[in-house]
C-alpha cells in the first residue's frame, strides 16, 4: 500500500547506488507534524554515505555502512514542510550525490489507523453527538509505522491482536513509545491477560488502551477517551517563560566603559595619537570577551498520571547566546528534536548509529539556538492526587517522603510539605495566589475545577542533553485521566 | 580644537545615545534574535551616517590642525565605533565584509571632503570667504552622501 515515490535512483558515477524512497502512512502526513520515510539502498560496493535531509527541521546527516551487494533498509523520522515538501541527498564516498525531492500529503484531522483484517472505517452514530474529525487508514500490519515519528499524526490505532502479534521488533518498539505517551488504541476483544501486560508499560496507567467486543462501542469509547487525553505540552513559547532571559547589562557597561576611557584619555593624555589604540584595544576585549562555545541550558517540564510512572516531558534546550561561536550539542537516543529558530542560526544535526544526535550549531551574542526536546522519563509512582466533594486530597504511597511541591486548584497555590510514606495531606489553609512563573504555566494549563501537583524535578540532564547544564526542571502530576472535575 | 579630540567628542556625542538606545531596547524588548540583529543592523547605519557627517565637519573650514593631525583625526571617526561594530559582528547582526564596505564608505567620504577643503583653499585667498565657501561645499556634500544614501547602503549590504 505505500506510495512507491521513487522507483529507482541511481547514482551518476558508474551506476554503484541505487535508492528507493518510500513514506510512510499512505504518503500522508498532518499538518506541522512528523512522518517516517522509508529508504532502500542498494550498492555495488562496500562504502560509508551521508545521507542528508533537508526539511522543516532543518538540515539532518545520517551516517550510513553500505554493504556490497546488500539492500540496506532505513527507517528514518522527518518533519516534512508545510506543502509536503522535502529533500534527500544520498552522498556516497565516493561517487556522485542522488537527489530526491518528495512531496507528501498533507491532511489537517489527525489520523487514526484502523488495521486491515478484522475492522472497517467505523461508522458515526447519532447525529447528535459531536463527531470526531479524523482521516481514516486502512492499513496491514507490515506497513504500520517504524519510528516514533511515524506516530506524530496518528490518533487512535483500532486493531486485533493478530496484527499486534505481526510486528516487527522495531514497530513494536514504535508502538511502545506511542503508548507510553498516553496514546489511544482500541483492541478488537483482547484477553485480560494480553490487555494488563500492555498497559503495565503505557503512560497514564494504561488508561488508554481498551478492548472493544462491539464495531459500535467504537464512537463511544473513542468519544470518551478524547475528553479525557491529557493535554499536550507546553510548546517553545511557553517553555521560554521558564528560562532565565540573557542579561545585557554587560553589554552596556562594556560600552559605558569605553566611552568614558576614550574620553578621559583624550582630555589627559598629550599623545593624542595613543588615544587611537583605545577602539582597537576594546574591539579586541570584546572578542575574548563574546567569542568562544558559549553555555548550554536545558529548561524541563514533564506530566504524568498520578500512579503512573511515566511522564511525558517536553524541554527547552538553549544553545549560546552569550556569545558567538560553534557549539556541539549531544542528545540521548530517545529525544525528540526540533528546531525552534531554524531562520536564526545555521546547524547541523548528525544522527549517530544508535540515534544519539550529535549537533554543531552556530550561535551567537543574544543569537542562540534553540531546540525542543521531548520524550519520555521514568519515575517513582509515588505521588497520587485525587479529586473528590471535599476537594484535592494529596497521599504518598511511596516507601521515602515526598519532597516539597504545591498544589495548584481553582487558581489559587498551596504548598504541600513533605509527606512521609502513607500519609496523606488536604490542602488546609486558603492558599496563595499564583506567583512564579512555573506556577503561571501550569495555571494556564489547568481549568479552574482541576486540580494539579507542581514539583521540581530532580532529573539529571545527561540523560537527555549530556552537554547542558539543567536550569529548571518541573513534574506535573495530575490526577488519574477520568478523575478530574 | 585639537582634531583629535574632536574627533572623541564627535565620536561620544552619537555614541553615548545610541548606547543608551541600544541597552534600552535590548533590556525592555527581549525580542528574539531577529529583534536583537535588527537593532544593531539600525545602529550601524545611524553610526555609519554619523561617522560621515563627522568627516565633513572635520573639514568644514581650514585653518590650524592640517596635516597629520587632521589625518588622525580622521582615522579616529574611523575606528571610533570599532567596538560597537565588534558588538554587531558577535550578534551576526552584520558580516565583516559589510562593516568593511562601511569604513571604506566613510573613507571615501573623508577625502571627498579633504579634496573639496584644499581645492577651494587654493582657489580663494580672502579667508572669511574661503571657509564660508568651504562650509557650503561640506554641506552640499553631505546632501550629495544623504541623496545617493540607498546606494550606498546597498553597497555596504546594509
Amino acid at each position: 500500500l505505500l506510495f512507491l515515490l521513487s522507483p529507482v535512483a541511481t547514482a551518476g558515477a558508474g551506476s554503484l547506488i541505487e535508492m528507493s524512497v518510500e513514506a510512510g502512512l499512505n504518503e500522508k502526513f498532518r499538518n506541522a507534524a512528523a512522518t517516517e520515510l522509508r529508504v532502500e539502498v542498494v550498492s555495488a560496493r562496500s562504502i560509508p554515505a551521508r545521507l542528508i535531509i533537508d526539511d522543516r527541521n532543518g538540515t539532518s546527516i545520517h551516517h550510513l555502512q553500505l554493504t556490497e551487494h546488500q539492500r540496506e533498509t532505513y527507517w528514518i523520522g522527518v518533519w516534512p514542510q508545510n506543502d509536503g515538501m522535502l529533500t534527500l541527498t544520498l552522498s556516497p564516498e565516493p561517487g556522485d550525490p542522488i537527489v530526491r525531492t518528495l512531496s507528501l500529503s498533507p491532511v489537517d484531522e489527525p489520523i487514526t489507523l484502523v488495521t486491515t483484517p478484522t475492522v472497517r472505517k467505523p461508522r458515526d452514530e447519532g447525529g447528535a453527538e459531536e463527531k470526531i474529525a479524523s482521516t481514516i487508514l486502512l492499513l496491514s500490519s507490515n506497513l504500520f509505522p517504524y519510528t516514533r515519528e511515524g506516530y506524530a499524526s496518528v490518533q487512535a490505532i483500532i486493531a486485533d491482536l493478530p496484527t499486534l502479534s505481526n510486528l516487527n521488533a522495531r514497530q513494536s518498539k514504535a508502538l511502545g513509545a506511542y503508548l507510553a505517551t498516553c496514546g489511544i488504541l482500541l483492541l478488537d476483544s483482547p484477553p485480560a491477560l494480553i490487555l494488563e501486560r500492555l498497559t503495565i508499560e503505557a503512560g497514564c496507567g494504561g488508561h488508554f488502551i481498551r478492548g472493544f467486543d462491539k464495531l459500535s462501542d467504537i464512537p463511544t469509547l473513542l468519544r470518551t477517551l478524547h475528553t479525557q487525553a491529557p493535554p499536550t505540552l507546553p510548546g517553545l513559547s511557553a517553555l521560554q517563560r521558564l528560562a532565565t532571559p540573557q542579561p545585557q547589562l554587560p553589554v552596556f557597561i562594556f560600552l559605558s566603559a569605553y566611552l568614558l576611557l576614550m574620553l578621559t584619555s583624550v582630555m589627559l593624555t598629550r599623545h593624542s595619537l595613543l588615544v587611537l589604540f583605545i577602539p582597537l584595544l576594546c574591539a579586541a576585549a570584546g572578542l575574548v570577551a563574546w567569542y568562544g562555545t558559549g553555555e548550554q541550558r536545558l529548561m524541563l517540564w514533564a506530566e504524568t498520571a498520578s500512579g503512573d510512572p511515566l511522564a511525558r516531558y517536553s524541554a527547552l534546550l538553549i544553545a549560546g547566546g552569550n556569545r558567538r561561536g560553534l557549539l556541539e550539542i549531544g542528545l540521548a537516543g530517545d529525544t525528540k528534536l526540533m528546531t525552534g529558530n531554524p531562520s536564526a542560526n545555521s546547524s547541523t544535526k548528525h544522527i549517530l548509529e544508535d540515534g544519539r544526535y550529535r549537533i554543531n550549531a552556530h550561535s551567537a551574542l543574544f543569537g542562540p539556538a534553540v531546540y525542543q526536546l521531548s520524550g519520555i522519563i521514568h519515575q517513582p509512582r509515588a505521588l497520587r492526587l485525587n479529586l473528590s466533594d471535599e476537594g484535592p486530597m494529596v497521599s504518598n504511597l511511596g516507601p521515602t517522603p515526598s519532597p516539597r511541591g504545591w498544589l495548584l486548584w481553582q487558581n489559587r497555590s498551596y504548598r504541600v510539605p513533605p509527606l512521609m510514606s502513607e500519609q496523606h495531606w488536604l490542602p488546609d489553609n486558603p492558599g496563595h495566589r499564583i506567583r512564579t512563573p512555573a506556577e503561571q504555566l501550569l495555571g494556564r494549563r489547568l481549568a479552574y475545577a482541576d486540580a494539579a501537583l507542581l514539583y521540581p524535578l530532580a532529573v539529571e540532564s545527561k540523560w537527555i542533553a549530556p552537554t547542558a547544564r539543567q536550569e529548571d526542571a518541573w513534574l506535573v502530576i495530575r490526577p488519574e485521566p477520568g478523575d478530574s472535575r | 580644537m585639537n582634531p583629535v579630540r574632536f574627533a572623541t567628542l564627535h565620536g561620544t556625542l552619537y555614541l553615548m545615545p545610541l548606547s543608551i538606545w541600544l541597552s534600552a531596547r535590548l533590556s525592555l524588548d527581549q525580542g528574539g534574535t531577529e529583534q536583537v540583529q535588527g537593532l544593531f543592523h539600525q545602529t550601524v547605519v545611524l553610526g555609519l551616517a554619523a561617522q560621515i557627517i563627522g568627516m565633513a565637519l572635520l573639514f568644514a573650514r581650514s585653518g590650524p590642525g592640517s596635516g597629520a593631525g587632521r589625518f588622525a583625526a580622521s582615522l579616529g571617526i574611523l575606528l571610533f565605533p570599532l567596538p560597537l561594530w565588534t558588538l554587531s559582528w558577535l550578534t551576526a547582526s552584520v558580516e565583516p565584509n559589510t562593516l568593511l564596505k562601511a569604513m571604506m564608505l566613510v573613507t571615501a567620504g573623508g577625502v571627498a571632503a579633504k579634496a573639496l577643503c584644499r581645492g577651494i583653499s587654493r582657489l580663494v585667498s580672502q579667508s572669511g570667504f574661503r571657509n564660508s565657501l568651504i562650509g557650503a561645499a561640506q554641506l552640499v556634500l553631505l546632501m550629495v552622501f544623504w541623496h545617493f544614501r540607498s546606494f550606498g547602503l546597498d553597497w555596504c549590504g546594509l
